[in-house]
């Protein structure tokens, strides 16, 4: 599914996510919520500067490897979900719910990664039966007399 | 009898009712956070926590440009 498209649906079904952005795991910005394209770019780059230092204490608490966070402050919550290719991040108002929130990101995540129709339907088309060739001098009829 | 027992469950019930929304309310007002990790664990970190110091400039910078 398309980044963008994948938002739209994230949008409808969670009402709680107010700002959502997904970001290729290069730091490059993929698609947004927001109209605002330089709001939009602060925040994937927030949200690369996030994921890098929540990486970094995970390290230096010796944990497994991350696979999303939530920071919940009185302004409202910053959750981020990623994958092998990009990140899903989001912003809500306080005291979301956490576990519909995640779990609304971590689809949005796979609708993106699921194959394209187009690419699956990406095979020649199968030849089409060619209609009976009008034997000559026939004509085709007019419906005009 | 029957008035006190109604007594006794009615404040029993408004302890657990008060008890329950001050923590939540005294949750929304904390700042925390919470790491999930491959193997399914979590770990939420408190708001003087090391680690948080360095990761809430950037949850703010998110916060600030999403508003």
């Amino acid at each position: 599914m398309d980044p963008a498209e994948a938002l739209t649906d994230l949008k409808q079904i969670s009402t709680q996510v107010e700002r959502a952005v997904v970001v290729r795991n290069d730091g490059s910005l993929e698609a947004s919520t927001l109209r605002d394209a330089a709001a939009a770019e602060r925040i994937a780059r927030g949200a690369t500067d996030l994921w890098d230092a929540a990486e970094a204490a995970r390290a230096s608490l010796g944990r497994p490897a991350l696979s999303q966070l939530e920071v919940a402050t009185p302004g409202g919550s910053v959750f981020a979900v990623r994958d092998d290719a990009r990140m899903v991040c989001a912003v809500t108002a306080g005291d979301p719910t956490v576990g519909l929130i995640f779990y609304d990101l971590k689809t949005c995540l796979r609708n993106i990664a699921e194959e394209p129709a187009e690419a699956v339907a990406d095979v020649p088309p199968e030849p089409v039966a060619a209609e009976p060739a009008t034997p000559a001098g026939e004509e085709e009829p007019d419906g005009q007399g | 009898m029957a008035r006190g027992k109604l007594a006794a469950i009615s404040v029993a019930t408004a302890s657990v009712l008060g008890t329950v929304l001050v923590r939540r309310r005294r949750r929304m007002h904390q700042t925390r956070v919470d790491l999930y990790f491959g193997d399914g664990s979590m770990l939420s970190l408190p708001d003087d926590a090391p680690e948080t110091a360095a990761i809430l400039p950037a949850a703010h910078a998110i916060l600030a440009a999403a508003t």
